[in-house]
């Protein structure tokens, strides 16, 4: 079973040093991604999904820290490598969709000269070489011929994602993390880098860290989902059942909070309250304050997750034995 | 409805300049107008000027005539065609001590901004001691001892100006590091040589020739007061030199400071104006922020721009 994980993060804790004190932005967060198994990450703004994200490449700076876990990497630590030699790693073996592919682009650089770069950090090819991959692998996520030498004031949100894409994939990784790929692109052009997420996934087996706060978007490409909040995981389980049959009620207010097409027209739901700040040790369970069905045993003690179904889990004294 | 005829938009007949969008970008034309007459004179001075500017070619002390349009200097030499000769000295000098400073102070200031930490503390002390430097003086200690030629004239002005361009590259650097494509191709992967020269340079390239503009105009000034207070190199005349010479030989004594020293001055004044143009043209596109303005003020030509752009400490990313 740990044998074929290729991606295995164990207690992985990050803070932000602030000058009101610490931010526990990420707090003993574990979880794993099989070879060729996407896993979506959801939450709310503020929750830790892009610091969990570039806790894994290290990409972390002061004032924020790792302080606790270990992140292996088909079977390597990554936390135990050199600083200098996780430059190898990233956009290598594990590539990044940055957040807001909008400025993830130089201006000054085409789009094929774009992703020549992420080739030529990586690999000793020639110049022309890799421009010609680049251009194939342009056209392979949809971006027309006679577009791949545009700069990216001349491309459409939609394309720009896609280039972005491009680049994550240049390097045939085996794990990409998407941070919030789609958000700030219209429904109908999310739809489509949605399709193409998965369509690359299926031809490529690419295994995916797809980070959203968009719990929707995120089943739909997903084959697990982990549900973050207030730097931890409140549930993680197979795609299907954490949509139909979320236990967690953090993920049951999120849901809520989706209009849906189908059903009755009423008002939307939002959870009340805010998230919390991560300043100090909160004693009990981060979702508390807000929490319907908060009891006295959630404000002392921090519940830890347990399983409520085949591979499903929810950190909630709700589901105590 | 009743029929109407339309008529055609009329035709512009000669293609238009096209219009400059701000009281800046106009100045910047006027300035790279003027500088650039400047430029071609400079150039073609051989074409242009009378007579050889080192040739005795009159008698001493002539007052402005047919032959001789701005008379002649105290050992007979074309004062007109002096100006035109020192045009070449005192431009090449600027352009020059700016391109060295600039180079290092932009070296400095990348490097400094973008690797943060112990580097950049000992960089910017440095810097700051360099500005805090009295520079008039420093530079009249340095020419005195490095001695009088144009290479050294070059050297001693680029020492005591490289430091501006660095501290406010430095700024931008810090702003552009973390904008969105530098933090990807960090992400990807990329060497901290290649993202500086890749994404971070032409990010900040408009600054740095708004910089170069800025350091040449301050140059070709310093060069002048180097050269009236008799420190500049006496075989190749420039302005400053001519000036020199004309205040030492009595010029202000008599009326030949009119066609002797008002020239010559006027001729530093009105290049260092068309630099400070351009340069406010140049500054006011790198930073949107002063687009707005409608009219730049008298500081804004000689204050230091506020392009400075710090990320604010302790903030928390998601």
């Amino acid at each position: 079973m740990t044998s074929t994980r290729l991606l295995e993060v164990d207690g992985l804790s990050t803070v932000y040093q602030t000058e009101r004190g610490t931010v526990w932005a990420v707090q003993d967060v574990s979880f794993g991604i099989e070879k060729g198994e996407v896993l979506g990450i959801v939450g709310e703004s503020g929750c830790g999904k892009t610091t969990v994200a570039m806790s894994l490449l290290r990409l972390i700076k002061p004032p924020g820290k790792i302080v606790a876990g270990s992140v292996r990497f088909d079977g390597e630590n990554l936390f135990a490598r050199r600083r200098a030699t996780m430059r190898a790693v990233r956009g290598d073996r594990i590539a990044m969709v940055p957040q807001a592919a909008m400025h993830a682009l130089d201006p000054v650089c085409s789009a094929a000269t774009s992703v020549a770069e992420v080739i030529l950090a990586h690999r000793d090819v020639p110049r022309k070489q890799a421009k010609a991959s680049a251009s194939s692998l342009l056209q392979s996520v949809g971006i027309p011929e006679e577009r791949i030498g545009s700069y990216p004031h001349e491309l459409s949100g939609g394309m720009r994602q896609r280039v972005v894409i491009a680049m994550a994939l240049a390097n045939d990784p085996s794990l990409v993390v998407a941070d919030e790929p789609v958000t700030g692109l219209d429904v109908i052009v999310q739809a489509q880098v949605l399709s193409l997420l998965s369509d690359l996934r299926k031809r490529l087996g690419l295994a995916m860290m797809f980070i959203s706060h968009d719990i929707r978007a995120v089943s739909k490409i997903s084959d697990r989902v982990m549900v973050m909040y207030g730097g931890r995981v409140v549930e993680e389980g197979p795609a299907a059942e954490v949509v139909h049959a979320p236990k967690h009620p953090y993920t049951q207010g999120l849901l809520a909070a989706m209009p849906t097409m189908d059903g009755p027209r009423g008002d939307v739901h939002s959870i009340p309250g805010e998230v919390v700040s991560g300043l100090g040790d909160v004693a009990g369970c981060p979702f508390e304050p807000r929490c319907p069905s908060a009891m006295d045993v959630c404000s002392q003690v921090h519940p830890s997750a347990r399983s409520v179904g085949n591979g499903h889990g929810a950190a909630c004294h709700l589901y105590e034995e | 409805m009743t029929a109407t005829t339309i008529t055609a938009p009329r035709r512009r007949r000669l293609p238009q300049w096209p219009r400059a969008h701000s009281a800046g970008e106009r100045l910047g034309r006027i300035g790279a107008v003027i500088l650039g007459l400047f430029v071609v004179v400079a150039v073609f001075a051989p074409v242009l000027a009378p007579y050889d500017p080192k040739a005795q070619v009159g008698l001493p002390y002539q007052s402005p005539s047919g032959s001789h349009l701005l008379g002649t200097n105290d050992i007979g030499q074309d004062i007109l065609s002096e100006l035109i000769y020192g045009a070449r000295v005192s431009l090449a000098i600027g352009f020059l001590a700016a391109l060295l400073a600039i180079v290092v102070g932009t070296l400095v200031g990348v490097v400094s901004g973008y690797f943060g930490g112990l580097v950049d503390t000992l960089l910017m002390r440095f810097v700051d001691i360099t500005l805090a430097l009295p520079f008039l003086p420093l530079l009249i200690v340095l020419a005195v001892f490095l001695g009088r030629n144009i290479r050294t004239t070059v050297l001693v002005i680029s020492v005591v100006i490289w430091a501006r361009p660095a501290r406010i590259l430095r700024s931008q650097v810090l702003s552009a590091r973390e904008r969105g494509f530098v933090q990807a191709a960090r992400a990807m992967g990329g060497r901290p040589a290649h993202l500086l020269r890749r994404h971070v340079l032409p990010a900040v390239s408009p600054l740095i020739i708004a910089q170069f503009v800025r350091a040449a105009n301050i140059a070709i000034l310093l060069e002048a007061s180097l050269s009236f207070l008799g420190l500049g190199d006496v075989t190749a005349k420039s302005w400053g030199t001519t000036l020199y010479y004309a205040s030492a030989r009595g010029a202000f004594l008599t009326r030949a400071w009119l066609w002797w020293v008002l020239p010559t001055g006027l001729a530093i004044s009105v290049v260092v104006v068309a630099f400070a143009f351009i340069g406010y043209s140049l500054e006011e596109r790198a930073d949107p922020r002063l687009r707005a303005r409608r009219l730049p003020t008298l500081a804004q030509f000689g204050g230091a721009p506020t392009l400075a752009m710090t990320p604010i400490p302790g903030k928390v990313l998601p």
